[in-house]
């Protein structure tokens, strides 16, 4: 149903139709045209000596039909569906906890569990290393020298512990929502345990479990950081083949096969999600009001309550807090602030610091702030603009449109915003417009929920008191929206102050954020200083996520 | 049939404190204002909620702390809860795949149930295309497909409008006299509690404050609260006592009446004035207060009446009232 309240249309048309036009705009400009930009160039790439598109199409065929591309094509979907199964796998009991029971540091595991959502992937990859790796704290407690990192369990590992808190959010609050009458139905049927959880539980869940998954997968499908740290010459996403062909390789042709064989791919996952999602959701029943399953204060299964978190701690705090642990242990093996001091004090580490990162390290905090600032700002206020603009439309295609970037390749964007604007723009401009993309999807989909969910009756009731379009922002809309753009604008600047990819593809590592500070030590085998750097920037971030963490966790207000 | 022995339990709000039987094949309603603990009832004979003391009996047996798969009850709840991923056949078969029986035996019950509720081939129906009646009657079939000894309904027509509202409720007595099954009704409307029952129980605050036959709820309420609560109440002084008179037992004398024996008559004024179709109900201010009288004569407001009644067709209500 459409009830678009008639005052808003007849103000809201002409300005609305404008910011809707600028932004298709903006997006042609920004995305697609350097999208575009990058085929173009490689169409015309004049490397095999015959021209243009000739050029083009023998690549394509060459590439298409090269083994290494079928161990690209297999390598990015294995490890995608393996690591979006697994974490859905880790994170069911995990969300089953979470939608059940009341127990003592239950906000702390759910905060925990959204850790590793917002660090950025080459933290992780730090930390992975720090716990897993060769010199790692299992191989030492253990003495052992297991390659549990550099490899596809590696990737699958990182992967896992990356998304299934994730998971874990979006299984616990679909089972939070399941209406405790459905289980008590089957019960008075004589059903019980297992019974109702394979044959009513289970299928209820399913399109909470299938979009965690998909999400999951295009996430593992799209990894850059990662793979590019773990995957050595021998394994690739496509994301990471674009980068070695087009940075490395210097073959652009190549690397635009992979961007289009990317596309094509991701551009498939999502019809195909979005159907069976759709298809999945049809089933659902509106049952009116509904009574979610209660929560129990009752001691969990003792067993249950340890294994699971014993197994949160290893899996989630084990990786962190050897970081942590060793960002402060110097190479005497004495705890201090000795990386600390190399990383701020110029000339006090054995390598330049500077000269790895071109920028001293207050430099990098300082640039980190102000692009994420800038870029989450940006994607802020558009975001916001438009979910307002577009409340009560149920056009899927709009909606659709402004999800694209989730499945563009980001290295594909940052090259092309590069080629295209690099003569106009300067790259810092070019990595806060490329950052937009990141976030944008994102944020875009928890500001329209917000908006969508405030009750039109509220707002219809404030114009027929005779509110005007600027009172009812100012008295109802933003007053009532303030949790959901608080959240928004959180991830607004957490996900480029995480960013990797585009500040590595448009910056060529020379715009030195944080991740690509990070990323450059590891390169240049600092590790430590890696983990300390890391840990600056947990701590930077910290506050962040206790702002996300106050505003987000579902049902936090209901008994 | 079912027997609540001194069933205690604590909530935050309120304590339910229930003592009370119900007779096999009888249709009992629980009837009270919101929070008075009718659900919470249900859900313990249910055994959805378990009490902190007491017992509950099933055909004299303990199921105290039986689960719910144990019971043999069948329930339907407020909005029905079909599963939305099954079809309706599905739904209504559910039970009794749970107990195993041949896909035949299922098949048959199913097509057996469906023709019972007047839903005859909906089998293959997606639940979330059926309307809100044909959704209860769907609960309803698949509640008596394990031939369940008792049928428990929480507020089954609440969210289903007027009109077919009461013809489910006819059918649901139709239902219940040819399946000769047991079944315990949660409303808050006296109207369906009157109309179906045999029996009522109105609940207050947790309590069991009055357990009888429809009529006698009416005529001879325990105290005030059930009085006023299960229909329009006038409460005059007669012989040092208040007298409940229900409205059909006043009526609006004609010119020149007066004077019976055993009538007593007020000078009063009509305050104000529902037509009801069949008849009209008015509130008169009488030198023995507020009265509601039911009259099929078109009066207006502010005419002045005289208002009757027989003080012996009053019902003495006892001192000590609670509210």
């Amino acid at each position: 149903m459409n009830h678009h309240a008639p005052v808003r249309a007849a103000s809201g048309g002409a300005d609305g139709r404008v910011l809707l036009v600028g932004l298709a705009g903006f997006f042609l400009l920004f995305m697609v045209a350097p999208v575009a930009t990058v085929f173009i160039r490689a169409a015309g790439h004049d490397a095999v000596g015959a021209g243009g598109l000739d050029a083009f199409w023998s690549a394509l065929t060459s590439i298409v039909t090269a083994p290494r591309t079928r161990s690209v094509i297999t390598f990015t979907v294995g490890q995608a569906s393996l690591s979006a199964a697994l974490a859905v796998a880790v994170a069911l009991p995990g969300a089953y906890l979470m939608a059940h029971y009341t127990f003592p540091g239950r906000r702390i595991i759910y905060s925990l569990s959204l850790l590793p959502f917002v660090l950025p992937t080459i933290i992780v990859v730090v930390a992975m290393i720090g716990f897993y790796g060769k010199n790692g704290l299992i191989n030492r407690l253990l003495g052992t020298d297991f390659n549990l990192v550099y490899n596809f369990r590696g990737i699958v590992l990182a992967h896992v512990f990356y998304n299934f808190s994730l998971a874990i959010r979006i299984i616990s609050t679909a089972w939070s929502g399941i209406d405790r009458r459905y289980r008590e139905s089957a019960e008075i049927l004589g059903d019980r345990g297992p019974g109702v959880f394979f044959r009513v539980t289970l299928p209820l869940l399913i399109p909470s479990i299938l979009s965690s998954f998909i999400l999951v997968f295009i996430y593992c499908f799209l990894s850059f950081g990662v793979v590019l740290v773990f995957g050595g010459v021998r394994f690739s996403t496509f994301e990471v083949a674009i980068y070695r062909e087009m940075f490395i390789n210097l073959d652009l042709p190549a690397a635009s096969v992979f961007a289009l064989l990317q596309m094509a791919f991701s551009g498939l996952f999502i019809l195909v999600s979005t159907g069976s999602l759709h298809r999945a959701r049809a089933g659902a029943v509106d049952t009116g009001q509904s009574l979610p399953p209660l929560r129990s204060a009752r001691p969990l299964p003792r067993a249950l309550l340890v294994l699971y978190t014993v197994t949160m701690l290893v899996f989630v705090l084990g990786p962190l807090t050897t970081m942590v642990v060793r960002a402060f242990t110097g190479s005497s093996g004495a705890l201090g602030l000795e990386n600390f001091r190399q990383l701020l004090v110029p000339g006090a580490a054995e390598r330049n610091v500077h000269s790895i990162l071109r920028s001293s390290v207050p430099g990098v905090v300082l640039r980190s702030i102000g692009l994420a600032t800038a870029s989450g700002t940006l994607t802020f206020a558009v975001a916001g603009l438009t979910a307002l603009r577009l409340r009560g439309s149920r056009s899927t295609w709009i909606d659709g449109a402004l999800q694209i970037p989730m499945g563009v390749s980001l290295v594909t964007v940052g090259l092309g915003l590069r080629l295209l604007w690099q003569d106009v723009l300067p790259p810092v401009i070019l990595i806060v417009l490329g950052q937009f993309f990141v976030a944008f999807p994102l944020v875009f989909r928890i500001v329209r929920t917000g908006v969508e969910e405030l009750s039109e009756r509220i707002v219809n009731a404030a114009e027929i008191l005779g509110a005007g379009r600027r009172r009812i922002l100012m008295d109802i809309e933003l007053p009532l929206l303030r949790r959901t753009f608080l959240n928004a604008y959180a991830y607004a600047l957490a996900l480029p102050f995480a960013d990797l990819t585009v500040a590595m593809t448009v910056g060529r590592g020379r715009v030195a954020t944080f991740p690509v500070a990070i990323y450059r030590l590891i390169g240049f085998r600092s590790f430590d200083l890696a983990l300390a750097l890391a840990v600056l920037y947990i701590a930077f971030c910290l506050v962040l996520f206790l702002v996300i963490d106050r505003t987000s966790l579902p049902g936090k207000d209901t008994p | 049939m079912i027997e609540f022995r001194s069933v205690r339990t604590r909530y935050p709000e309120f304590e339910l404190a229930v003592d009370f039987s119900i007779a096999e094949g009888e249709l009992v309603s629980i009837l009270g204002p919101s929070g008075s603990g009718k659900t919470t009832t249900l859900r313990l004979i249910a055994g959805f909620e378990q009490p902190q003391e007491g017992q509950i009996l099933i055909n004299g047996r303990d199921v105290t702390h039986l689960s719910p798969a144990d019971r043999q009850i069948g329930y339907v709840f407020q909005d029905y809860t079909l599963f939305p991923h099954m079809s309706v056949g599905d739904n209504v078969g559910y039970g009794l795949r749970i107990r195993r029986r041949p896909a035949a035996e299922v098949r048959a019950t199913v097509a057996e149930l469906l023709d019972l509720v007047e839903l005859p081939g909906y089998q293959d129906r997606n639940v979330a295309t059926l309307s809100g009646g044909e959704r209860q009657r769907v609960a309803i079939a698949r509640a008596l497909a394990t031939r369940p000894v008792l049928l428990l309904l929480d507020e089954p027509f609440s969210s289903i409008d007027e009109v077919l509202r009461r013809d489910l409720r006819d059918e649901i007595v139709r239902l219940q006299k040819r399946l000769g099954i047991t079944v315990v009704f949660v409303t808050h409307s006296r109207q369906e509690a009157l109309a179906i029952s045999d029996r009522v129980a109105v609940l207050q605050a947790g309590q069991v404050v009055q357990y009888a036959g429809v009529e006698e709820l009416y005529r001879q309420p325990r105290d005030r609260f059930v009085a006023e609560f299960v229909g329009d109440a006038n409460f005059v002084t007669g012989d040092g006592t208040q007298l409940l008179l229900r409205p059909e037992q006043l009526w609006i004398a004609g010119e020149g009446d007066g004077g019976d024996e055993g009538i007593v008559y007020l000078d009063a004024e009509i305050e104000m004035h529902q037509y009801l179709g069949s008849t009209h109900r008015y509130a008169c201010r009488s030198t023995a207060g507020r009265l509601i009288v039911m009259d099929p004569r078109r009066r207006s407001v502010g005419d002045t009446v005289t208002v009757a009644y027989r003080p012996a067709d009053g019902f003495p209500m006892t001192e000590g009232d609670p509210s």
